[in-house]
């Protein structure tokens, strides 16, 4: 049996074939019932003498099949051409791809002592956005194909040269080129309702762009309206009831209104509801109601110089100075000092406008010098006050050293 | 006030015993001894030194990326983001919606493509459409990976109801995206 065995696994090695007569002579020992003979008529003979299966199902290694893998071509860069056409190259946008590009990009922050990180297997490069696809040629192939959408530019709007001059006639020297802007809101008033591009109202809309499946933006439904109130062309009654109706709406350093509308779902909506306000608010401040004439002084607008009490106190000064045999307040006298109050309480309170309200008052009471100043008074001497200066305020306070800081009538002495 | 100074002094004991590292130690101990409350930073300190840090072996056999080499705190700088969308900007739309948008896509490729992808899934949104973008081997015979590129692209958009599209790029092996061994 020992034998059997041996044969059993030698045979399976391959090595039965091997010419050794010891392993000959144990093979006969094991497999035939019967003495080898010379005979050939015998089925087992020479080389077809089978080996004899003990175990039917032998475990077999098996090499793993190794995948054929496709020839790599190479690089497609490396075959073009240099007058090719790009634009075909990379028609659209897309992610970077390095035997594309006939490029030697590199990208990324190297490890010590080595090269940057090259275009080939670089993850870096292919997250970044490329506009390989917006060559100038490319973006000026697509400008000719869409300009057939386009409507020429309206004749006579004010702002199409300024727009069109520098693409057609560029500028030689474009750094000394003055930036032509373009009118805002507030236009030359000599030219605005001859100059057809002027449009006097302006219509805001936002639309909001995302990298998502949906175009819905709920902040697009916002419509704003603005309007300069000097073209709605109202008389004084109208603007005063107009700027009372929109509120904070208005604004005082570019004298518009600004209307918005985000109550309905709707862009369109809002801009409706807009207008609609605009015209209820318009049609209310040009209507008169019968209790409009009970306004009182303290509630109009502006100061008026005509029935005020300043008007009054000229006059009962006139009398008083009537009654003393005194040259009464002249014409021009009370000129400057209505166009100094209305400077300062319709203006705003500045330096001049105080200075000059002041000065019109001694103009007004016939004092050419001021005699007494409350800083002098705190910071000189007595023999200084007494000495009665007989020049003007100006000089006054130049002698004294004064400058005139923020505001008018106190001054700050210098340290 | 002493009561005070006491706390911190035990939290930064804490913080070396558990890290156990002697660097650390050295190099923090300058500044404890003109700290006060407001600059002990335990906390952060410990995130900047170990979190996305990958440990070195020691004869330098661990293989990684570039995107594996740089900590989040590059990104912005020395490495970029994996997902481009206008959701994470500000007063951006659907912010969570891309979020797991982004996850399940990861999770779909990264078993779609099974020991295919040897970067990290790039998810870039553009309007209405997703592209995904990553570092592929030659692992498999090109028919294969083009079943594979329709497959994702097909099954994607019907899920995720917008156009997607595979950008892809091939390496011959693994070994061929590696940045550095440490």
């Amino acid at each position: 049996m020992f034998g059997n065995k041996l044969v059993a696994n030698l045979s399976h090695k391959g090595l039965l074939s091997i010419p050794n007569v010891t392993l000959l002579r144990l093979s006969y020992v094991g497999f035939c019932s019967k003495a080898p003979t010379e005979d050939h008529n015998d089925s087992f003979s020479g080389e077809d003498f089978p080996p004899l299966q003990l175990w039917a199902h032998e475990k077999k290694a098996f090499s793993r099949r190794k995948q054929k893998m496709a020839q790599e071509l190479p690089p497609r860069s490396a075959t073009m051409k240099p007058d090719q056409d790009w634009t075909n190259v990379w028609p659209t946008s897309h992610s970077f791809k390095p035997a594309t590009v006939p490029l030697p990009i590199r990208m990324g922050m190297p490890p010590s002592n080595r090269p940057t990180p090259d275009k080939w297997a670089n993850a870096e490069l292919m997250k970044i956005p490329n506009f390989l696809h917006l060559t100038p040629p490319a973006v000026e192939r697509h400008c000719a194909a869409i300009q057939k959408y386009c409507s020429p530019w309206p004749e006579g709007v004010s702002y199409a040269s300024a727009l069109t001059e520098d693409t057609q006639n560029p500028d030689p020297n474009p750094k000394k080129k003055s930036k032509t802007k373009l009118p805002g809101f507030s236009p030359d008033p000599d030219v605005v309702f001859t100059d057809p591009g002027y449009f006097p109202m302006s219509v805001t809309k936002t639309s909001y762009l995302y990298s998502g499946p949906s175009i819905r933006d709920e902040r697009a439904r916002v419509a704003v309206v603005k309007v300069r109130l000097e073209d709605l062309q109202l008389d004084a009654h109208s603007y005063d009831k107009l700027l009372r109706l929109v509120g904070d709406r208005y604004d005082r350093a570019s004298h518009t209104i600004t209307l918005t509308g985000d109550r309905c779902p709707l862009y369109s909506q809002n801009l409706d509801y807009c207008m609609y306000l605009l015209t209820v608010m318009l049609a209310e401040a040009q209507t008169k109601e019968a209790w409009e004439h009970e306004k009182p002084r303290q509630d109009h607008e502006s100061f008026e110089y005509s029935g005020s009490s300043s008007e009054a106190a000229v006059a009962a000064l006139r009398e008083r100075q009537a009654l003393a045999g005194v040259a009464p307040v002249t014409e021009q006298q009370e000129q400057r000092y209505k166009e100094a109050l209305n400077g300062l309480l319709n203006g705003g309170e500045t330096d001049a406008s105080v200075t000059e309200y002041g000065e019109s008052v001694l103009n007004l009471l016939g004092i050419s010098e001021r005699v007494h100043d409350a800083v002098s008074h705190h910071n000189h001497s007595i023999d200084n006050d007494l000495n009665l200066p007989d020049i003007s305020v100006k000089t006054y306070f130049e002698r004294i050293n004064v400058k005139w800081q923020n505001c008018g009538w106190y001054p700050k002495i210098p340290r | 006030m002493t009561c005070a100074l006491k706390l911190p002094m035990q939290l930064f004991k804490l913080n070396i015993s558990v890290l156990g590292n002697q660097s650390l130690l050295s190099c923090r101990l300058p500044t404890m001894k003109s700290m006060d409350m407001q600059s002990l930073h335990c906390c952060a300190a410990l995130n900047e030194a170990v979190t996305a840090r990958y440990r070195a072996t020691r004869n330098r056999t661990l293989p990684l990326t570039y995107e594996m080499a740089k900590g989040p705190f590059r990104i912005g700088t020395e490495k970029s983001w994996n997902s481009w969308n206008t959701s994470n900007l500000l007063d951006g739309k659907r912010r969570s919606e891309s979020a797991v948008d982004d996850i399940f896509i990861r999770r779909f490729i990264t078993g779609t493509w099974h020991d295919l992808f040897v970067s990290e899934v790039i998810i870039k949104r553009q309007f209405n459409m997703i592209r995904i973008a990553g570092l592929v081997q030659r692992k498999v015979q090109p028919r294969k990976m083009y079943f594979l590129i329709g497959y994702t692209e097909e099954l994607l958009s019907y899920w995720l109801k917008c156009p997607v599209k595979l950008e892809l790029q091939t390496v011959a092996t693994k070994e061929d995206a590696i940045y550095k061994y440490i």
